[in-house]
């Protein structure tokens, strides 16, 4: 199977995906690995002109006749499941990242910023983001945030007020 | 949903049927599979994982193909052989719930797959008889006298505390006893008038604020051994028989006729009981195993380190210690106990051959 990860800073990051879905005769299910993930992930497809419908269980999706869907399920690796004739695409796909180990500790929750985004290429211009490293950078007193605009998904312009 | 198209054969009882592993996450299609089939047949799946995270990704991926299973982890104590302190709460109640749910089977509590590590596998347990005979239950309206149930909960390795937080725990005021069951996730709350159940409630650990009202509460025991005159009286005399040097130069040894149970306490446990038990034990006749990844590499880290332990801890008066035989299967011990059973292995894949029921994304 082709590759299907997000390009980062091209004009739509998700044309491999697109070029797969469309060569592909499987079904494609993507798959995040939270409710919260799902949204922002759904955001990011719709920014691709891609609107899959949300299914809640992998029988939905295998009851529908939708080509593409999505749903959150905890999957580390995704795989063609080639008995239903449908691909599932995690996030480990979707952003060319090696496995990465979701599991949190259950007692520790804590909120935490990557995993709200997960790669840059989910960012749009005007998105509001704080960085981790402009205390390194800037004089940031604890009244003071500093605010950046991502003009291009690499370099950060700042707009600190 | 019943998962169309069979990738697993039929299974036959002391064979050992061997699979490639398939690519990304399609081992969880193939066992939830196997699973299915088993909870049909009224057998209990119990997956073996050479590498302990793979347990944890196979519950949460499994959940995924076949929400309709009930799913158990039997975690680690996450202690290394022969430490000298002991197991965090949380994680031997997991342990004592889910082995009590492999015996509950196909009641509502009970689990149809187990998850277990391989290492963990290794390690000698309290026999099934412990479990069964130190759990036991209450419901509203049933009479309940204070003193016994507070003799009964010290039996059952329970402490009393001024603030319950945590499993294992209890603390009583007035009428109202707070306690936090083994294997519960919440705590609850029991109201007394005068000795009948008039509520129980369950409370958050934090704000210390009742929640809803239960009908019962069962209590799993405190520890993973007994801690009863009758046992603290075996421990010792199986002491005295089985460890070299003078007891009364060990703490532990002393403690025990105190009633105080040692940190690190778990790696006596066979003092406790005539004979120990193993995970294969509890599973029972009705069960398959499928022993996931390259276990034999796993099992010989772990015996390899356990004798290094062994030698670096052996000789001193204060901790005796028991060989590392008494206290682990050794590896030919588990592959003979994993014989009594129908077997799926997955192997990772030598060279390229990977099977054709998934592909790679």
């Amino acid at each position: 199977m082709p590759m299907v990860a997000a390009v980062r800073g091209a004009p739509d990051p998700l044309l491999q995906l697109k070029a797969h879905i469309q060569s592909t005769k499987h079904r494609v299910l993507i798959l995040a690995e939270s409710t919260g993930r799902q949204s922002s992930l759904l955001d990011f497809l719709h920014a691709s002109g891609l609107t899959p419908p949300v299914f809640d269980t992998l029988a939905e999706f295998l009851d529908s006749d939708e080509k593409v869907g999505i749903a959150t399920a905890a999957l580390n690796v995704g795989f063609g499941w080639i008995d239903q004739g449908i691909d599932l695409v995690t996030e480990t796909e979707l952003f060319a990242a090696g496995p990465t180990t979701r599991r949190r500790k259950k007692q520790e929750q804590v909120s935490d910023v990557e995993a709200l985004i997960k790669d840059l290429s989910e960012l749009k211009i005007g998105d509001p983001s704080i960085s981790t490293w402009a205390n390194s950078t800037l004089p940031v007193s604890p009244s003071y945030k500093s605010f950046y605009t991502l003009n291009t998904p690499t370099k950060p312009r700042c707009m600190c007020r | 949903m019943t998962l169309a198209s069979f990738a697993v054969p039929t299974l036959s009882v002391g064979k050992r049927f061997t699979l490639p592993r398939p690519v990304g996450s399609a081992d969880a299609v193939l066992l939830a599979q196997l699973a299915q089939r088993d909870k049909a047949a009224g057998r209990i799946t119990a997956i073996v994982t050479a590498d302990a995270s793979d347990a944890q990704r196979l519950i949460d991926e499994m959940g995924f193909f076949a929400p309709e299973l009930r799913y158990a982890l039997f975690p680690d104590w996450e202690t290394l052989p022969y430490d000298t302190f002991s197991p965090h709460q949380d994680l031997i109640s997991e342990r004592l719930a889910t082995l009590w749910r492999i015996s509950q089977r196909d009641k509502d509590q009970g689990a149809d797959v187990i998850l277990i590590p391989a290492t963990t596998a290794l390690y000698r347990l309290a026999p099934p008889s412990f479990l069964a005979g130190y759990t036991f239950e209450f419901k509203v309206k049933q009479k309940l006298d204070e003193a016994r149930l507070k003799a009964q909960l010290t039996l059952a390795g329970y402490s009393h505390v001024s603030q319950v937080v945590s499993p294992g725990e209890y603390a009583v005021r007035g009428g109202l006893i707070d306690l936090f069951p083994m294997g519960s996730l919440v705590p609850f709350r029991v109201d007394l008038f005068d000795d009948e159940i008039d509520s129980i409630r369950t409370f958050d650990p934090d704000s210390q604020r009742s929640l809803y009202p239960v009908p019962d509460v069962r209590l799993l025991p405190g520890r993973e051994f007994p801690m009863d005159e009758a046992a603290r009286t075996k421990f010792r005399s199986r002491w005295r028989e089985l460890l070299e040097g003078d007891p009364t130069k060990s703490r532990i040894y002393k403690d025990m006729g105190a009633g105080v149970a040692t940190a690190g306490i778990e790696y006596y446990l066979p003092l406790f009981f005539d004979e120990t038990a193993t995970v294969f034990d509890y599973l029972g006749e009705h069960a398959t195993v499928v022993l996931h990844g390259d276990l034999e590499p796993a099992f010989q880290r772990f015996w390899q380190d356990t004798k290094d332990r062994y030698r670096l801890v052996q000789g001193d008066p204060e901790r005796p210690v028991l060989p590392p035989e008494a206290l682990f299967l050794g590896i030919e011990q588990f592959h003979t106990r994993a014989k009594d059973y129908a077997q799926l292995a997955i192997r990772p894949p030598f060279g390229a051959r990977r099977g054709t029921r998934f592909r790679r994304v």
